[in-house]
Parts: C-alpha cells; structure tokens; sequence
C-alpha cells in the first residue's frame, strides 16, 4: 500500500508540467470542438478512446467539414505512425503482458514519451514499469479533463489567452537541456533539428511530421554510424 | 450522440493502435547493440530536436512578428531559467508566462 502511494506521488510530480500542458490544450480542443458544432460528449470520448491531440484537433476540423469515418481513421493513421518509434525505447521495462503494459502502449503520447524518456528508469523501476503506467495514466486524466471542461464551457471560455500553448514546447525544451548533456546526445539532437528544419523550409509543417521526424532520425543514425566507425 | 462520432472515435482509435502496440509486439526481435544504443540513447534527443523545431516552425513560421518574439523570447527565458534553477517546473512556467505576456499585451 504504501509502495503503492509512493509510486502515485512520483508519478504524478513527474506529470506535473504535462498537466500544465495539456488542460488548456484540451480545453483549447473541447472548445473547437462544440463550435465546429459537434456534439459535446464527443470530445471527452475521443480524449478517451484515441487520446491523440493533433488528431483530434484534425478529426474536429475533418469532421465539420463532412469527412467521414474512414478519411479521418486514414489520415490518423499517417499522423500517429511516428509513435511506433516510441514504444522501443521502454521494452526492458516490462515483463511479459499485462493491462498494464498494454495500457502504456496505448498511452505512449508523444509528451508522455518525452517526458519518461528523460526521466530515464531507476533501478526499482526498471523491470515492472510500474511508474510508467502510473504517469501515462494521470497524463491521460488531464487531456480527458481538459476536452471535457473544454466542450462543457464551450463559449465561456475565454479565447483569448494566447500563448499558453508555448507550455509544451517549454516542456520538450527543458527536457531536452536535461536529455543532451553527453556529447553523442547533444550531437543527436543538433543532426535531427537542423534536419528538421531543412524538411520543414522545403515542405512545411503540414502533414509532414511523420516523414521529416523519420529522416532526421536516419540523419542521426547515419551521423553515429560515421562518427562510431571513425573512432 | 451521433454514431457517426462514436464510429469515427472507434476507427481512429484502431488506426492509432498499430503503430502504438507493434513496438512492444515485435520490439523484441530487433536485437543488437546498436540500434539499442539509437532508440533507447540518441533518438530520444533527437525526437525531441523535432518536435520543438516543428512546434517553434508551426506557430511562429508566418505568423505575426509579436507571436514570433514571443515564442522566441518564452524559449529564451525557458533555457535561461533552467540553466540557472535546474527546476523542470519554474522553467516551463517561467518561459510559458513569458511568452504569454508578449503575445497578450504586444499582439
């Protein structure tokens, strides 16, 4: 029990800047989401059942735009395949199956991720992932609660405090400040954000994610290959 | 609600499992020490290289010079004040409110 209660106050002070990212983005989609003219429970439900920001946001839009089922499923498809990625990084963490590594899986956002990538395992929870279900289990509380107050509030919310997005992309910063502090590390981030940037002066931002993460990280691994084969 | 929401919810939570399960399904078999050194040690950085450069490029490519001043000086603040404090949580509201500031009074 007391293990039990342990394991709940680290994860949740390991959740505590996804919560700060993630409510009012969530609300942010709630509220998108009942002035596209949606029914309101939809927004809690999606948080629950596909708990993808970006393609939430873009099922909102596709769906007011009389798209159907199977375009919005094809084009989520596209936009979540970078999480395949994602999942190799916390294999040894987990023994067998169980709901609770099937939970992590489904869970693995990219917040989610980077936040438990840098955190990095101690020894205890090395083998029973028992701190990583935990954490992706609060981070998904805060989305649901943040799509559900957003669809519920709808117009009440005010619209304009902008900026409060920025909350995730100071997250992915400081966690990549704790991530680079090895010199191969820092190398990896340098290749994959030039990379990244050079995709996105040529091609843009839409629907280009999945393809331009995927070249960066060829670019790292090719940069380590030369780098490993040179020393 | 409509069954076309509820349809669509299902569809999209399907789509999103394949690429969410097939790493721990057949994670496994890609043995060797590199590419464990790749996804567990030089990727994780670079995947988040990524994402900031593809945050930082959607909202503030093209837009308005107070929401790219804004954007650039929340990142300014964000490094300044974890290089000094170390503190994940007074970084990311630090940089946040900075940024907030900028784009709610310049904007």
């Amino acid at each position: 029990m007391r293990e039990s209660a342990s394991l709940w106050r680290r994860a949740f002070l390991l959740s505590i800047p996804i919560l700060i990212g993630y409510v009012p983005i969530g609300i942010g989609f709630g509220v998108l989401w009942v002035q596209q003219g949606l029914d309101p429970l939809g927004a809690p439900l999606l948080g629950l059942v596909v708990y993808a920001g970006a393609s939430q946001f873009l099922a909102a839009g596709m769906l007011a735009a009389g798209q159907g089922p199977v375009e919005i499923a094809l084009a989520t498809l596209t936009l979540n395949a970078r999480h395949a990625l994602y999942g190799l990084a916390f294999l040894d963490r987990f023994r067998g199956w169980s709901a609770a590594k099937a939970y992590f899986a489904f869970a693995l956002t990219d917040e989610t991720y980077a936040v438990l990538a840098a955190a990095g395992p101690s020894d205890e929870d090395r083998r029973d992932g028992a701190l990583l279900w935990r954490v992706a289990l609060l981070n998904q509380s805060y989305w649901v609660a943040g799509c559900a107050v957003g669809a519920a509030a709808g117009g009440l919310v005010p619209s304009d405090a902008e900026g409060l997005d920025f909350a995730l992309t100071a997250l992915f910063i400081v966690l990549l400040l704790e991530q680079a502090r090895t010199r191969p590390k820092a190398v990896a981030a340098l290749v994959a954000a030039l990379a990244a940037a050079a995709g996105m002066a040529a091609f843009g931002t839409a629907n280009t994610l999945l393809p331009i993460m995927a070249a960066a990280l060829a670019a790292v691994a090719l940069v380590d290959r030369r780098t490993g084969a040179a020393a | 609600m409509s069954g076309t929401i509820v349809l669509t919810a299902l569809l999209m939570a399907l789509a999103t499992a394949p690429a969410r399960f097939l790493p721990f399904l057949i994670g496994d078999r890609l043995g060797g020490e590199r590419l464990r050194r790749l996804f567990v040690e030089l990727f994780p950085p670079a995947v988040l290289a990524v994402l900031i450069v593809h945050l930082g490029w959607s909202v503030a490519g093209g837009a308005a010079a107070p929401v790219q001043a804004a954007q650039a000086l929340g990142a300014a603040v964000t490094v300044a004040v974890h290089l000094l404090f170390r503190n994940l949580l007074a970084s990311v509201a630090s940089g946040t409110a900075a940024c907030m500031l900028v784009q709610n009074l310049w904007g």
